[in-house]
């Protein structure tokens, strides 16, 4: 039993002794086992972002041996001997300085650091851009004991990237001698994780045992750059920076920007663009790592936005949002009376084929590890008057990271997309056109036919030599489509030229003078067939009236009746006269009643009335024809 | 609808280092906010702003008997040229600014006598690209760039030019004392303003020798001319740590960094 056990113990330490000990690599072995790489571009960042940073440098290697760590199971077969086995190197602690490239700076503070996706950093929102953290996780990768292949401990320093800071000075140590001095890469931000040399233990990244080679590995790092070049205060929103900002550093920037000149940008526009972001939480986060222009990243920022960024001659680049933020009273009128002699007004209402019902915006959410996520905002509505037609449009925003405001900008582009708006040219006298800008709203009123919008200017074409006018192309508000009228019952600019028949005539009277006794005068006449019949004849003369379009209406009470209202309807002739003729088919007394009404109908309801009296009928033809009155003022027709 | 009721007349003016020159296309001389601006034959084609930009851009067309066009007759002027337009009531003498651009590209037509020059907004600053830089060991900025720090008015050195050859892009000089290639790749100016780069900058046969990138006309520099010449940058450290060392702080605002590692493990494939 002891021998077999001392034959065992002597088997343990016999494997110990000749067990296979791992190597140093050299810094020249290390640079060999890896890949090659390319050189990037350096990226733009803004807000709060996800990048992969390029490793620009390492060095500063060194390696340490790792000696074994006895276990208690140790002690069972070596007794007290054991500790000899805490001399064995079984594997090699690897250290390393190294720098990565960040971001155009200035101030890129790091808000968390991943190491092969496991996280290693998180500055809760620290500012830390021209500071330096630790990094200790040690045991990340299972430590230094085999099979484990080290961890993560280093100091960081973080360049702040501007135009003034010195270069780091742990680097200047190992990479120049003085008098000269390291680069201190000015308007870039860089990560520094400094080697062994640069601090305790710093450096540390891996550790492996027999036939391990260390390995960098890849690194995440989720940045924050809030730029405060416009002063205004409000240049964080949340995680995010300030759109206004990004626009600024695009245009002015040495590094990446246009370098337009301060002096052609009316900054005080920009500020106030800006605090009406911040105060609608509208932000912007997001990297630039390819080739771009200027121009197009400012206009991806107002596309975003809904910006308009004009040329102004007399302002310098001005900046104005298209927001909801006008009261209709206010708003300049744009009528016959501003629009060009002879000039062609163009509109074309919107159709439903030219409208959108599904809008999406991808974005790399910041709240989930930067994963791509789309917004969606369908419009129902649309779809149904579509006939179930989906029309889908993808919007892409550099500077979208978070759900909610993705979310706001597909609902918002969605409502806009989904109703149809029509555009219009219209080309109007200097003297309204010369105030005119890009993104104001005027009211577009017209008669014949009669409506009026409220209309957003999206170009304004000015004057040439050839042409004298200015011409404003419109397209009609997407915040005023409810203000759109056809037909407007209320008052409109078109002059009405019957507006004086609202009044009515005056009352018209009897022609007693023409017509005995009273105005009404009993006539015989022969029909025809020979047969005589009996009238009574009416004259009556109207009153003066300016407008000159009246009528009379007769109301007649025959004998033994009610009084009706006749369908006669008596005009003015040229002595403003006119004359009526009656049957009267029954003896007894006639009553007519005159009122006089305007062409609109419009009367003053005063009936002016007379009456005659018939005695007696007597229907046989005279030979001569004639008519004889009574004495009595009544009428007959006797042989 | 309405007459326009107004005769709409323009003054422009074109705003260039060495002053100000100011048309008008009122049949007679027009006085301005101090200024007289001449009456030429001269028109210009509708600026319409837009969301492109390109809309903005517009022709003027002009007599070619005018100073600016002499500008361009010897080649491009080495200095943007500012123009604005105005609406101008010939009435009550009141201005509005109708166009504010740079004149980027003259075009004349030889047969008709005129000259056309095409102007864009400040959106021409914008038509750069960007974000294509990347570290190498060269410095991304020369030093004559704001961003190296370097004063290079410090450098200038005065010279008169000797004799120039027949191309007339090798000059030999007098008043140059530094030693050979100090000044090569750096930049020589004309009375003028116009400029050149210097290829090389040799002693041959004793006589202090300037290769030029390209020649210039003969009204521009000639013998007997004086000139300022600055000295050059090849972009790397080295140069900007010794021959530029009190601007450069030792080399520290050099734009390249020459340690980016040909490999970087962790990353593959990534551009």
């Amino acid at each position: 039993m002891f021998v077999q056990l001392a034959l065992l113990a002597a088997q343990m330490w016999l494997g110990e002794l000749t067990r296979t000990r791992p190597k140093k690599t050299t810094f020249e072995e290390f640079v060999q086992n890896n890949a090659p790489n390319e050189a990037r571009p350096i990226p733009y960042l803004a807000g709060t972002e996800e990048i992969t940073p390029q490793r620009i440098w390492f060095g500063d290697y060194k390696q340490r041996a790792v000696e074994r760590d006895s276990r208690w199971t140790d002690y069972l077969w070596a007794g007290l001997s054991a500790a000899i086995l805490d001399t064995i190197t079984v594997a090699y602690r690897s250290y390393i300085g190294e720098v990565f490239l960040l971001c155009y700076g200035p101030d890129t503070h790091i808000d968390q650091i991943f190491i092969r996706d496991r996280i290693m950093y998180n500055g809760n929102g620290a500012d830390n851009a021209g500071g330096g953290f630790l990094l200790d996780d040690p045991q990340a990768w299972g430590g230094d004991q085999p099979p484990g292949e080290g961890g993560e401990y280093c100091w960081i320093d973080v360049t702040r990237g501007n135009y003034t800071d010195h270069a780091n000075a742990y680097l200047q140590s190992l990479l120049v001698t003085a008098p000269n001095k390291l680069q201190s890469l000015h308007g870039i931000s860089c990560l520094v994780k400094r080697g062994f040399s640069g601090f305790t233990e710093s450096g540390y990244f891996d550790a492996g045992g027999v036939g391990h080679q260390p390995a960098l590995k890849e690194w995440k790092v989720v940045g924050r750059r809030q730029p405060n070049n416009l002063l205004t205060g409000f240049h964080k929103i949340g995680k995010n920076a300030n759109p206004m900002e990004v626009y600024y550093e695009h245009t002015t920037s040495q590094d990446y920007g246009a370098r337009c000149p301060i002096e052609e940008i009316n900054i005080s526009s920009w500020q106030a663009v800006a605090v009406q972001l911040a105060e609608e939480e509208l932000g912007w986060s997001g990297k630039i790592e390819n080739a771009t222009s200027p121009r197009e990243v400012c206009r991806n920022i107002e596309e975003q936005c809904d910006l308009i960024v004009d040329p102004s001659p007399s302002l310098g680049l001005t900046a104005r949002l298209i927001r909801r933020d006008y009261s209709f009273g206010s708003l300049p009128i744009l009528s016959r009376d501003v629009i060009a002699k002879e000039a062609r007004v163009v509109y074309l209402p919107g159709t439903y084929e030219d409208t959108i019902n599904k809008v999406s915006v991808t974005f790399g959410d910041q709240n989930n590890n930067f994963k791509q996520r789309p917004a969606v905002y369908i419009d129902p509505a649309n779809q149904v008057i579509q006939g179930g037609r989906i029309v889908p449009r993808t919007n892409e925003y550099v500077g979208v990271a978070d759900s909610t405001l993705g979310n706001m900008l597909a609902t918002r582009d969605g409502r806009a997309l989904a109703v149809p708006r029509g555009p219009m040219q219209v080309p109007v006298l200097p003297s309204f056109g010369r105030l005119r800008y890009r993104g104001e709203v005027i009211r577009f009123e017209w008669t014949n036919p009669t409506f009026s919008l409220v209309m957003r200017v999206q170009k304004v074409r000015k004057p040439s030599s050839h042409v004298p006018t200015y011409a404003l192309d419109l397209i009609e508000d997407q915040f005023a489509t409810g203000a759109r009228t056809f037909g407007e019952p209320g008052a409109t600019s078109h002059g009405d030229p019957g507006e004086a028949l609202n009044t009515a005539p005056p009352s018209a009277s009897w022609n007693s003078a023409e017509f005995l006794p009273d105005g009404l005068t009993l006539t015989a006449l022969e029909l025809n067939g020979g047969s005589v019949g009996m009238f009574i004849t009416g004259g009556i003369v109207f009153g003066s009236y300016g407008p000159g379009g009246q009528y009379a209406r007769i109301y007649v009470t025959e004998p033994g009746g009610s009084q009706t209202l006749s369908p006669i309807r008596l005009a003015p002739d040229a002595n403003n006269k006119a004359e009526f003729q009656w049957p009267a088919l029954t003896v007894g007394e006639y009553e007519f009643c005159i009122e006089t009404y305007s062409l609109r109908s419009v009367t003053n309801a005063v009936k002016v009335c007379a009456s005659i009296i018939v005695t007696e009928i007597d229907l046989r033809l005279l030979e001569d024809g004639t008519t004889r009155l009574l004495e009595d003022g009544t009428a007959r027709i006797t042989e | 609808m309405v007459a326009t009721g107004e005769q709409l007349n323009f003054l422009y003016r074109f705003e260039t280092p060495s002053g100000a020159f100011t048309y008008s296309d009122v049949a007679e001389n027009q006085d301005y906010n101090g200024e007289t601006y001449r009456y030429i034959q001269i028109e210009h084609t509708s600026p319409t702003y837009s969301e492109e930009a390109e809309d903005a851009e517009i022709d003027i067309t002009i007599h070619e008997n005018n100073e600016v066009a002499t500008l361009f007759v010897l080649g491009p002027p080495p200095y943007p040229i500012k123009i604005t337009i105005y609406e101008f009531d010939r009435e009550s003498e009141a201005a509005t600014i109708n166009y504010k651009g740079w004149v980027v590209r003259p075009s004349f037509d030889l047969s008709s006598s005129t000259v056309s020059f095409h102007c864009k907004t400040v959106w021409l600053f914008f038509e750069r690209e960007s974000i294509s830089d990347s570290l190498s060991a060269l410095s991304r900025y020369s030093v004559f760039d704001p961003r190296s720090g370097v004063d290079m008015e410090s450098y200038r050195v005065g010279i008169t030019i000797t004799s120039l050859n027949d191309q007339r892009d090798v000059l030999i000089v007098s008043g140059i004392t530094e030693l050979d290639d100090w000044f090569a790749g750096g930049m020589i100016v004309a009375p003028d303003g116009d400029k050149r780069t210097i290829i090389e900058h040799k002693t041959i046969s004793g006589n202090k020798t300037l290769t030029l990138s390209a020649a210039f006309p003969r009204f521009t520099l000639d013998a007997g001319f004086s000139a300022d010449i600055y000295p050059g940058d090849d972009l790397t450290y080295e140069t900007w740590a010794n021959k530029y060392q009190a601007d450069t702080n030792n080399g520290e605002n050099h734009g390249g960094w020459q340690y980016t590692p040909n490999v970087d493990p962790a990353v593959r494939g990534v551009i």
